[in-house]
């Protein structure tokens, strides 16, 4: 269930199955899908993983159940397969879920727009960025784990 | 000495020792920090009393325009920030304060997705700007996330998956909430699911996912 480094340390504290629905709107080859959540949420919902995103986008329901939509916050253009939108930075608190071991919780950057109705996609900056993680395309299992530091 | 550093050790502006006279804060060899409240109120200041007449004779008044040697040295502090900063030096960054020059840097960096970048200038703002509200919120979208583990975890949704890969196609644009190989509740928008739920399974803890 936990990988680990050859010397020992652990690189994942959680697993979880992830869907990989090729089924949609979001293009024809297979996409990963991961369980998230937030805090007020309370139901686990799902987002694509997407390592070539510069930031993570909540859909823009999520986004207003939030109550992110205040006008205030950086704005930053972003190029997406629906074209291109400008988005606001948002910080908000966020889990990845876990099946077995331990899930993550996060602070973490995202943007919104209150046109986005495409999904939620969890990308690099601003939050996969300080994580590690590895696909088993074989049994659909995502493996991830905080960086800890190298012991002296 | 780093590109910042150079532009936190600009050298001294000429008459700063009349500034000192009339009880300017920034003294001749003081750290040349400039917010921009600091930079109007010592601006209007010297206006407003006609001492900047007196300050090497560089007052210039007419078509609604000043110039006071603080004007003259931000105008300096203007051209060597936008150097290193790789903004362009136009006339719209004359008298602009620091603290403009350095949000402007930064929102550059991010309208052209070098997040990186813009990290690194956020980082070399000296502490005294960083304290600037609107500097703080860019600070605080651009920070790293923060990360930890916690002991919680869902259930195997294999099910849910299997649903979605065989039935979702039929909700396609629609809000979808699935327990085990069972639809609960499908609604065109989040909020209405969200409220079925509320209403007939709030004891349930079903995937929740829009198909797109």
């Amino acid at each position: 269930m936990i990988l680990r480094h050859s010397n020992g340390q652990d690189f994942s504290t959680g697993r979880a199955k992830y869907h990989d629905s090729d089924n949609s709107s979001q293009g024809v080859t297979a996409k990963i899908y991961v369980k998230i959540t937030f805090a007020s949420f309370g139901c686990p919902i799902l987002a694509l993983l997407d390592t070539g995103a510069a930031w993570s986008i909540l859909d823009a329901e999520i986004a207003e159940a939030l109550d992110l939509f205040d006008d205030a916050g950086e704005i930053v253009p972003i190029s997406t397969r629906k074209g291109s939108y400008q988005f606001r930075l948002k910080r908000v608190n966020l889990e990845i879920l876990a099946d077995h071991g331990t899930s993550l919780s996060f602070e973490a950057t995202v943007a919104v727009q209150r046109d986005w109705k495409h999904g939620t996609f969890i990308g690099y900056q601003g939050l996969l960025e300080r994580m590690k993680f590895a696909v088993d395309p074989f049994d659909n299992f995502f493996y991830f784990g905080t960086h800890t530091p190298p012991s002296t | 000495m780093s590109s910042f550093d150079q532009v936190l050790s600009l050298p001294k502006p000429p008459e700063a020792h009349d500034w000192n006279a009339k009880g300017s804060s920034l003294a001749a060899g003081e750290a040349q920090v400039v917010t921009a409240k600091t930079y109007h109120w010592k601006r209007e200041s010297l206006l407003r009393s006609g001492s900047a007449q007196g300050i090497g004779g560089s007052e210039k008044r007419g078509a609604g325009t000043a110039t006071t040697p603080f004007d003259e040295m931000m105008n300096g502090r203007s051209a060597i920030i936008c150097n290193v900063l790789g903004l362009p030096l136009s006339k719209h960054f004359q008298n602009t304060p620091d603290i403009v020059l350095y949000a402007q840097a930064i929102r550059q960096a991010l309208q052209a997705d070098r997040v990186s970048a813009a990290r690194n200038i956020f980082s070399a703002i000296p502490p005294a700007l960083a304290v600037d509200p609107g500097l703080g919120s860019i600070g605080h979208v651009l920070a790293l996330p923060v990360v930890h583990s916690v002991v919680k975890h869902d259930t195997d949704r294999s099910k849910e998956f299997e649903w979605l890969r065989t039935e979702g196609h039929k909700y396609h644009g629609q809000w979808v909430a699935v327990e085990k190989s069972q639809l609960l509740v499908s609604a065109p928008t989040l909020k209405a699911l969200r409220s079925q739920l509320k209403i007939n399974h709030q004891d349930r803890f079903p995937l929740i996912h829009r198909v797109v």
